[in-house]
């Protein structure tokens, strides 16, 4: 960003934003989800992140919670 | 349909040296752009790219629109090089702009900092036109050095105007400088505003939205008086590629300008 501002310096910042973007915001904005389940960031994660389990993750934290 | 990513073929009919790293690109389009103040344009540099700039000229003269720019990245110092009579594309304007409705009957405090003043002075220009619906008009305005002040030259022509008020500070102290010292939120210590009955308005870096927006709710603003100008680097400008989200917001959409009670408390708002 101009003036060596960023947007989402932390990891963390980095990791919500993609996982609220797909599900959360997505649904909000266009009324669907945003990820077709093709699988492709699974094979190509070099990190070895799983969107299935941080998904799984969140369902069950959910669940805790409720 | 008209295609919103096309370019609308522009030329730069004049080039303003503000200071030594900003410059003001008066561009004539081909067709007139219309556009609201603080709704923002994607300028095109041929080869280049394009990024997001708000007009700093006033929207009732959209034949002709300044952009200001500041020399900071691969496209700002490509659009430093360009000159009289070059061609560039412009399309927009995108976004919601500012709140002119709500800024009817209002003590509108506005805050700049940089070259935050750009955006700014698009709706200057707005409300200058339009003094007998405002109660008042105070602009505060920041820079680093007295040469980084931007539009230097008009503020005697600001301070002129009905209801209108202008107080200006830098950074630190300079020999060329007789006013005041410190930075723009020591201008917000002492308020003599209506806070009741005003909105604040602010854009500029986002470090310093941050201190002034918390600094505007420490003197006594709600989170709904106060607007930012989240200027970040919008991408198609109509929704679609979610480059510019703020949590649910597009800025793109939603902004520029965007309520500080809708975003305060999202997480990493100001990085």
């Amino acid at each position: 960003m101009a003036g060596g501002g960023n947007a989402r310096p932390l990891m963390e910042n980095r990791f919500t934003n993609r996982f609220m973007c797909k599900f959360n915001w997505g649904v909000k904005i266009f009324g669907e989800v945003a990820c077709k389940g093709c699988g492709r960031c699974i094979d190509a994660c070099m990190g070895n992140i799983d969107i299935r389990a941080v998904m799984k993750g969140v369902a069950k934290d959910v669940q805790l919670v409720k | 349909m008209e295609n919103p990513y096309y370019p609308i073929k522009s030329v730069i009919k004049d080039v303003i040296e503000e200071t030594p790293t900003i410059k003001t690109l008066v561009i004539k389009p081909e067709k007139p752009m219309p556009f609201k103040a603080g709704q923002f344009m994607q300028l095109t540099v041929p080869g280049i790219g394009e990024a997001p700039f708000t007009p700093s000229s006033s929207s009732s003269r959209p034949e002709l629109i300044d952009i200001t720019i500041l020399k900071t990245g691969r496209l700002t110092n490509y659009s430093h090089e360009v000159k009289k009579g070059d061609t560039v594309g412009l399309r927009g304007g995108f976004g919601e702009g500012y709140p002119l409705k709500e800024l009817e009957g209002k003590e509108v405090l506005v805050v700049g900092g940089g070259v935050g003043l750009a955006p700014l002075r698009a709706l200057l220009y707005y409300l200058f036109d339009n003094t007998d619906k405002l109660k008042r008009i105070s602009i505060k305005y920041g820079a680093r050095t007295p040469e980084e002040l931007c539009y230097r030259r008009e503020y005697d022509e600001w301070r002129k105007i009905d209801k209108t008020d202008l107080t200006v500070t830098i950074d630190k102290e300079h020999p060329d400088w007789d006013g005041r010292v410190g930075l723009v939120t020591t201008l917000l210590d002492d308020l003599d505003i209506n806070l009741g009955n005003s909105i604040a308005v602010s854009c500029g870096p986002e470090i310093m939205l941050k201190f002034v927006s918390s600094k505007l709710e420490s003197v006594g603003y709600k989170p709904e008086q106060i607007y930012l100008s989240m200027n970040r680097r919008m991408s198609c400008g109509i929704g679609k590629c979610g480059r510019c989200n703020i949590g649910s917001y597009l800025l793109c959409v939603d902004g520029p300008d965007m309520n500080y009670a809708k975003v305060k408390d999202i997480p990493g708002l100001f990085g």
